[in-house]
């Protein structure tokens, strides 16, 4: 937990949330397109951002989407869990405080194909990601590095990112709860 | 869905990705950020896909903190071989005074709006910076000092509006400060801290000790030990204080004089030995060189030397070492082993 001398590091979204955050994390990493609950937390997500009455002014736009979703997620588990002491068959089908022996393993296992799929990236591509991701290089520092322009640097990442996220819509779609996993 | 609805998806989707990599920016202007909010807010569909967006780009940060290919070796498949040289990187840009006015004004709009504001602050210098195998790499801080990293080090810079901290995981650091009496400048290795004001000294981070040597000006180091109190030691120009890993065995920090030029001939990729041991430079050009030397035998290993070596060229000491001595150098597939002619 960053302390207060210390400002917000820009770690990945499990230094930047408090527990609430823990919640977005686990519904993002459990997310199921079309399924109920991530349509309900992205319309209400959706109406409190509509709150903000001057946009122009918010430091930090990420974090503070990030962090509306967060609290959504987090009252929604809230609810939930209010909900499921009166009815027991609600129970199955929501994702457990926290993940057992068989989600870490299947998280696991997303995670090494997600590497392989790193790896069908063309050179330039991968090694972006790398640097970015992993080496925490700035756009400029690895445009300079490849004497390609910042934009061009963002569009390898661009791809990068859209190949992942295929590749998990294409896998989650496959295994919803209750259905079993793979 | 109909084909209409779908292309319009699909749209959403795209600038969804777009914008994940955008807000990973350094330079991100307001107005872009503005833009993102109104981007995101014209419809649920819209904050259904950023989000999908940012979780497929924290797996993908998952999955890249796994990988533990060498940079070179992934760009090599495209058929260019890249050289690492040490490289002066732009200077992040300051903060100006009125961004950060802005930015107060704008967080005390938000507590009225009932907003936690704790994710919202300046933006941190919190940066970190790493170096490979015989990589060298050198950054300017945003306020003017110079960290420059030697081979396969590790650092995390955080900078504040009241003080200045740097962090090292691994490896050796030079630091030039800059000077700022109202933000002290502090480097961490384990517990070791050693505090400057404006000043040139060189932290080495090693398995069990830390080695701070200064070139110029003054430092403060303290660490803690089992006595009650933390020990200390000022050092100046052409001292230095090795500090071990273990509390237990910080029991004195009297600094000695060295040759700090010596100390940081790294820094142009030089090594310089002054009757080191074979072992001790073999180990130091180690640290350099995938290409490793190895040798076994405690006669060869116990010998000393002399002589000042480009960094990444082992060859350069397995010549010296052949050519001046009855030592017999043998290739192998990934290290090479020196031994003494029988």
């Amino acid at each position: 937990m960053a302390s207060k001398d210390n400002p917000a590091k820009d770690r990945w979204l499990a230094e930047l949330f408090d527990r609430s955050g823990r919640d977005l994390l686990r519904f993002l990493a459990s997310r199921l397109p079309n399924s109920h609950d991530a349509e309900d937390l992205a319309q209400e997500v959706y109406l409190r951002l509509l709150r903000v009455d001057d946009v122009g002014v918010i430091r930090d736009p990420r974090s503070f989407a990030l962090r509306v979703a967060s609290n959504v997620a987090h009252e929604h588990r809230m609810l939930l869990r209010n909900r499921l002491e009166h009815s027991p068959e609600a129970l199955e089908g929501q994702p457990a405080e926290d993940p057992g022996p068989y989600d870490r393993a299947w998280q696991a296992q997303e995670m090494r194909r997600l590497g392989e799929v790193l790896r069908t990236l063309n050179p330039t591509c991968r090694a972006i990601v790398l640097m970015h991701r992993r080496d925490h290089m700035t756009y400029q520092e690895i445009a300079d590095f490849f004497g390609l322009s910042v934009g061009m640097v963002k569009k390898h990442l661009s791809f990068g990112l859209a190949a992942c996220r295929d590749f998990l819509q294409r896998t989650r779609r496959a295994s919803r709860p209750g259905e079993g996993r793979p | 869905m109909s084909a209409t609805a779908e292309r319009e998806l699909n749209a959403i989707r795209e600038a969804a990705t777009e914008w994940v990599v955008q807000l990973s920016s350094h330079d991100l202007t307001e107005r872009r950020r503005a833009e993102f909010m109104t981007w995101l807010r014209r419809s649920p569909a819209h904050v259904a896909e950023y989000l999908d967006a940012e979780a497929a780009w924290q797996a993908m940060t998952g999955a890249a903190t796994q990988d533990a290919s060498a940079i070179r070796d992934v760009v090599r498949e495209a058929g260019d071989v890249v050289d690492f040289p040490a490289r002066v990187l732009p200077p992040r840009e300051p903060m100006s005074r009125t961004r950060r006015m802005t930015w107060a004004a704008a967080a005390v709009f938000l507590l009225a709006i009932g907003v936690p504001i704790a994710s919202l602050l300046l933006r941190s210098g919190a940066d970190v910076y790493i170096t490979h195998l015989g990589e060298t790499r050198r950054v300017n801080l945003t306020d003017g000092s110079t960290v420059e990293l030697n081979t396969q080090s590790k650092v995390r810079v955080e900078m504040s509006a009241t003080a200045r901290e740097v962090f090292i995981d691994g490896g050796e650091v030079f630091f030039k400060v800059a000077k700022d009496p109202a933000r002290p400048f502090r480097v961490h290795s384990a517990s070791t801290v050693v505090r400057a004001l404006g000043t040139e000294f060189n932290v080495h981070r090693q398995t069990d000790r830390t080695v701070v040597t200064v070139v110029e000006g003054r430092v403060a180091v303290t660490a803690p030990s089992d006595e009650s109190a933390p020990l200390a030691a000022e050092l100046g120009a052409g001292q230095r204080v090795s500090v071990p890993m273990t509390r237990a065995a910080v029991v004195s920090m009297a600094p000695s004089s060295v040759e700090a030029a010596r100390a940081v001939a790294w820094r142009e990729q030089r090594l310089i030995f002054e009757n080191e041991s074979v072992a001790g430079a073999v180990a130091e050009f180690n640290r350099y060189n995938a290409r490793q030397l190895r040798v076994d035998d405690p006669k060869l290993r116990a010998q000393r030397i002399s002589g000042v070596f480009k960094a990444d060229r082992p060859d350069a000491l397995v010549d010296f070492l052949t050519k001046t001595g009855n030592v017999r150098a043998v290739e192998q597939a990934s290290a090479i082993h020196l031994s003494l002619e029988p």
